[in-house]
């Protein structure tokens, strides 16, 4: 699935992976736009699968009119070797019938390359909130047991939120010892399930979230960011204004943003 | 609200998600596999592959057209010229579709591969079936298995409606139909025409090619016309008409004094199926 575009290919192992989910708003992509964007990451490769549709357009990342002209294709992956951080960017959607396929290769890649850990970028439906998810902060977080130790710690000093568990089937009796809370992640994608793959598989997994709804999805988008900036220190940041805000950092915003809308009206229409 | 039709300018996206449902996951294990893209060679074709070192027809241009749009301008410019057919892709088509080698008019949903006589070592793909996204891979894998794409420079052509293009500058100061160029890292060359602007993207059956290329490190270039008509018309055929001052194109093609002719009947051709029933 991995195609490199370096001489030697180079995934150094102990490395973090930043993936994206394909996800309501389209926050995850977003995000992983502002990082790999901010943080300068050379591109290294290509994920090249039939799990993905494809899509092509000139650089996304364009700081000047030379590179401007670089071809980029459906999903590329990315390095920064000062943060031992490797970023994935899906800018197409799944192939219909693909998803679990494409799971499957993703966590082997992730595997065979060693990473010290994943972070899926994600995000879920705000219509589908429970009480204590409307007001508060709308990030939240969820942990494979192999990060539980480590990172679980760390979001309790960060004063994180974990994503509440849901009842699996509303209204129905359980038997003793029955599962009946689990993970539900509306609007997430391949979130949940491969969430569950990476905790069957003891792979170390985190998932950070924000619920959102479709519409301008910027504010989302940079929100998660910081939300995981907090966290790897990815980005210098200055401390936010009001106690207990995230802090915020200096993102650079891609080229690929404009006319996130639509093509400019006609003036003669009016 | 959604914006009328063929408006192209501040279109109302409604808000649909691309997110994949989890209802849709329980619909992977009823569904049959996938099928994938079948790519069949003239009895000549595959004697040539039999008979050659590497199992690969040469090749130094590969030019693949998709769409009626494309299709037209090749079948007008490139294929007058004598050519002999190599074989054939078959995808996106029923299976009581009936799809052999003689079936040549330019107006059938068929994918053949011609060749010039004149210039053997360049292919052209003349794509006129609409490929299901789910092909679009293996439609790729199967067009590059048995081509040595060593030394070869691919370039496709495509079209799409401008209602898809984005820009900062209204539309109606824009002259259409109009072109646009992508190019891979390994192609050196600079297209014909301006390059498609962020945040604009290709995709489909251009882009699959184009990637394929891209990540294969093959010099390639894709040149998509931008057209306001939703049916052929001479004009978006005769957009495309710079390209043959470019790579791969400048080295192969020869003038055709009854282009407006074979344009005219190409055309008239199409506009039979351009009815409210089809």
């Amino acid at each position: 699935m991995f195609v490199s575009c370096e001489k030697e290919p180079n995934i150094p192992r102990g490395y973090t992976l930043l993936l994206p989910a394909v996800s309501v708003g389209n926050v995850g992509q977003l995000a992983v736009d502002l990082i790999v964007h901010t943080l300068g990451m050379e591109r290294i490769g290509y994920l090249h699968t039939d799990c993905l549709l494809p899509m092509v357009g000139n650089n996304p990342f364009a700081t000047s009119l030379e590179d401007a002209s670089q071809l980029a294709t459906g999903t590329e992956v990315y390095r920064s070797v000062e943060k031992n951080l490797v970023a994935v960017q899906q800018r197409a959607p799944l192939v219909r019938g693909k998803q679990s396929e494409f799971r499957r290769r993703l966590l082997e890649w992730a595997k065979q390359c060693g990473f010290s850990r994943v972070v899926l970028l994600t995000s879920s439906h705000a219509y589908e909130r429970i009480d204590t998810q409307m007001t508060g902060t709308q990030l939240r977080y969820l942990l494979s047991p192999e990060l539980e130790k480590d990172v679980g710690r760390v979001a309790g000093e960060l004063k994180w939120t974990q994503l509440e568990r849901r009842k699996l089937y509303p209204g129905v009796e359980h038997r003793e010892g029955e599962e009946h809370m689990g993970v539900f992640i509306p609007g997430g994608g391949i979130t949940r399930k491969f969430y569950q793959e990476c905790c069957e598989a003891d792979f170390p997994l985190a998932v950070l979230l924000t619920f959102c709804a479709e519409g301008d999805n910027i504010p989302d988008a940079f929100s998660l960011a910081n939300y995981v900036n907090q966290w790897l220190q990815l980005v210098p940041s200055r401390k936010a204004g009001s106690k207990g805000a995230t802090p915020q950092t200096e993102w650079k915003i891609p080229s690929s943003w404009t006319l996130l809308f639509g093509s400019a009206y006609p003036p003669d229409l009016y | 609200m959604a914006a009328p039709l063929g408006c192209g300018y501040g279109d109302l996206v409604l808000a649909s998600s691309r997110a994949v449902d989890d209802d849709e996951e329980e619909e992977e294990g009823s569904q049959n596999p996938s099928p994938s893209a079948v790519l069949r060679w003239s009895a000549q074709a595959k004697q040539e592959i039999s008979e050659s070192p590497n199992d690969c027809i040469e090749c130094s241009a590969l030019i693949v057209s998709i769409g009626p749009v494309a299709t037209g301008f090749i079948h007008t410019y490139l294929l007058h010229q004598e050519t002999e057919i190599l074989g054939m892709i078959g995808s996106g088509l029923s299976e009581d579709t009936c799809n052999t080698f003689q079936q040549t008019s330019p107006a059938d949903a068929t994918c053949f591969l011609h060749r010039l006589k004149s210039a053997p070592s360049v292919i052209l793909c003349q794509c006129n079936v609409d490929v299901p996204p789910e092909m679009m891979f293996s439609w790729t894998q199967q067009l590059f298995s048995c081509i040595n794409i060593r030394n070869t420079y691919v370039g496709i052509l495509a079209s799409t409606p401008v209602s898809e293009y984005r820009s900062s500058i209204s539309l109606s100061d824009v002259t259409v139909p109009f072109l646009r160029g992508l190019k891979t890292n390994q192609f050196h060359g600079k297209p014909v025409c301006p390059y498609l602007e962020q945040p604009n993207t290709a995709k489909g059956l251009p882009a699959s090619v184009l990637t394929h290329c891209q990540v294969y490190r093959v010099p390639a270039v894709l040149y998509m016309c931008y057209s306001d008509s939703i049916y052929v018309e001479i004009p978006a055929i005769k957009a495309f008409l710079p390209v043959l001052k470019g790579t791969p194109f400048r080295d192969i093609v020869q003038e055709n004094p009854h282009a407006d002719i074979t344009l005219r009947k190409l055309v008239e051709l199409r506009a039979l199926q351009n009815n409210l029933y089809t």
